[in-house]
């Protein structure tokens, strides 16, 4: 059963995949990274990954970048 | 719309895309401006904003920009432009003598930190303010127009202040 954090992340990135398909390709390995990591209960592997997604995030709407912090917030990051 | 008769000319005309060829304030900029604003009128308050005149706001209020920074003026830059394409086009027979002013004091006006009671000039330059986060600069909810706006920043956000990588905009 997937965490409220790890479906409002899911709902990010296809939002970014549809409004601008090239950064969702630069965003997505550092999704995966949060994600895993997240699983493992392991948040100081994957707070890089996190600070690099949201200063990727700058790039698109305010309500994405929203969304992103919450979603990251849910899974643990600081 | 409107605005669609603008773009090429605008595309053609600009300072800010073919002399400057800022990223900060060029077509990224004016499309989440646009796309904020599409956010903004989904709120009762705000839906009573003109979105023809939005638009329009979106597509000229940082057309002519001569340099990234404070830039003094150009919002009246940006309206001359609209202005001279009107007289060419003749786009006053689609818009009202009070459209035309409300794209005026939004053009102007909006980069001298003032809040708007007005529900078009309002979504304006609140959708032009929740972009400064592309500068790393979030918000402050004193500085907005609309009740949407201010929720958006301070009620939907569950990390306090802004997430991490941003700055607090600085109060004049």
């Amino acid at each position: 059963m997937p965490t409220p954090g790890q479906v409002s992340l899911n709902n990010f990135y296809q939002s970014v995949r549809f409004s601008d398909p090239l950064l969702a390709c630069l965003m997505s390995e550092d999704i995966v990274s949060v994600a895993l990591n997240s699983l493992a209960l392991d948040h100081t592997s994957g707070q890089d990954a996190a600070n690099r997604l949201r200063a990727k995030a700058c790039d698109l709407p305010i309500l994405m970048c929203i969304v992103l912090d919450n979603a990251l917030t849910d899974l643990g990051y600081s | 719309m409107i605005v669609t008769q603008c773009v090429p000319y605008v595309l053609n005309k600009s300072f800010t895309l073919n002399t400057l060829q800022s990223r900060l304030h060029g077509l990224d900029h004016w499309w989440r401006v646009w796309k904020n604003a599409q956010l903004l009128v989904a709120d009762p308050y705000s839906s009573k904003a003109d979105m023809e005149v939005v638009a329009l706001y979106a597509l000229f209020h940082d057309s002519m920009r001569q340099t990234d920074g404070s830039d003094t003026g150009h919002g009246d830059r940006g309206y001359k432009l609209f202005e001279q394409l009107s007289h060419t086009l003749g786009l006053g027979r689609y818009l009202t003598e009070l459209q035309g002013e409300l794209l005026l004091e939004a053009c102007v006006n909006h980069s001298s930190g003032h809040r708007s009671i007005d529900p078009t000039i309002a979504v304006c330059w609140d959708a032009d303010r929740l972009d400064l986060h592309r500068k790393g600069i979030w918000p402050d909810p004193r500085l907005m127009s609309t009740p949407v706006g201010i929720d958006m920043i301070v009620n939907r956000l569950r990390t306090p202040n802004g997430p991490k990588p941003y700055i607090q905009e600085r109060t004049a």
